[in-house]
């Protein structure tokens, strides 16, 4: 009798034990996890105003008006020039290389863990840097222009 | 006697096991709450700094409007803020914020501007010259009519917009 009791008890126990993992699981699987990507306002604030910053490199062959980067960004895309001889990619590389140095500061002991900057020009990257150790947790934003050519910024925290 | 001890025994090994597992299910439904609470807490926060933010970039006082060309959002004309610098006065109250400061991010740059360093300068302080307690910032397009040659033409750039709110 007290054998068929103890045998009672512990298939309950073991039911319960059961439903609780069950629970636990279903409960952790149910949580929504944080998404990658989420939209980030700072990250379209940054291309906003990136794509309007004027550079040095003339309209023509020199003086004003000068180049916002929407424009030499397209120049580089059809691989032209900034002042000759140099060229609109490596003009564009310089002044973003400066842009973002002073903008955002990535590594493991600050906040912001890495950063992606992409400008494509149909589907192929023209522009790419990347800085620190990518992580799941990112934010970001992208521009696209009618001329097929795409901004994005990605921030991974 | 042995078998009605062994069924209280039963029942009360039940009750408390169904009152663990319902506190384990409590536990879990609390913290999933509260983690939803403080997420949403944490976008209103969010939300608020970037109203506040475009609140005072998109502002009459501050806007570029249709001056470089297009309409941009979140552009402020240098000019004005320095204008706007001068009648701080005037503002102190205006937007229930202690300071606006602007940063250009010109590594070049290092002087503060007042109407003698103005435009070689980097950080412009409008309501007041100091900056302390917590601040909010955001990215700004920086425009301004310049010169070359006799020749005006644009010069926007990126530069940070910082709210002293305290």
């Amino acid at each position: 009798m007290k054998s068929k009791a103890q045998h009672e008890m512990m298939g309950f126990a073991l039911i319960i034990i059961m439903v609780a993992i069950i629970g636990v699981v279903f409960l952790s699987m149910s949580k929504p996890d944080k998404e990658n990507n989420q939209p980030s306002p700072l990250a379209e604030n940054f291309l906003e105003s990136v794509l309007h910053h004027t550079t040095n490199c003339s309209k023509y062959s020199s003086g004003p008006p000068y180049l916002q980067i929407k424009d030499l960004s397209k120049i580089c895309a059809q691989e032209g020039f900034c002042n000759s001889p140099v060229t609109a990619c490596e003009s564009l590389n310089h002044i973003l290389d400066d842009i973002l140095n002073n903008s955002f500061k990535a590594g493991v002991e600050f906040p912001l863990k890495a950063y992606q900057f992409l400008i494509l020009s149909e589907g192929e990257a023209i522009i790419n840097k990347s800085i620190g150790n990518k992580t799941s947790n990112s934010m970001g934003s992208s521009e696209k222009l009618a001329n097929d050519l795409d901004f994005y910024l990605t921030l991974y925290y | 006697m042995v078998k009605a001890q062994m069924k209280i025994q039963q029942t009360a090994f039940m009750l408390i096991a169904l009152t663990i597992f319902f506190a384990l299910v409590g536990m879990f439904a609390l913290k999933m709450k509260m983690s939803n609470l403080q997420e949403t807490a944490e976008n209103l926060k969010e939300l608020e700094t970037q109203i506040l933010l475009g609140k005072i970039s998109n502002s009459p006082e501050f806007n570029c409007g249709e001056s470089f060309g297009d309409q941009m959002t979140n552009c402020i004309d240098f000019d004005k803020a320095m204008v706007l610098k001068s009648k701080a006065s005037n503002y102190s109250s205006f937007w229930g914020i202690e300071n606006i400061e602007i940063i250009r991010l010109n590594s070049s740059l290092t002087e503060i501007c007042t109407p003698q360093t103005y435009p070689n300068c980097r950080n412009l302080r409008i309501l007041s010259d100091e900056i302390t307690g917590n601040f909010i910032s955001t990215f700004i397009t920086l425009c301004r009519r310049d010169s070359f040659n006799g020749n005006p033409y644009n010069q926007c750039e990126i530069a940070k917009l910082l709210i002293n709110s305290e």
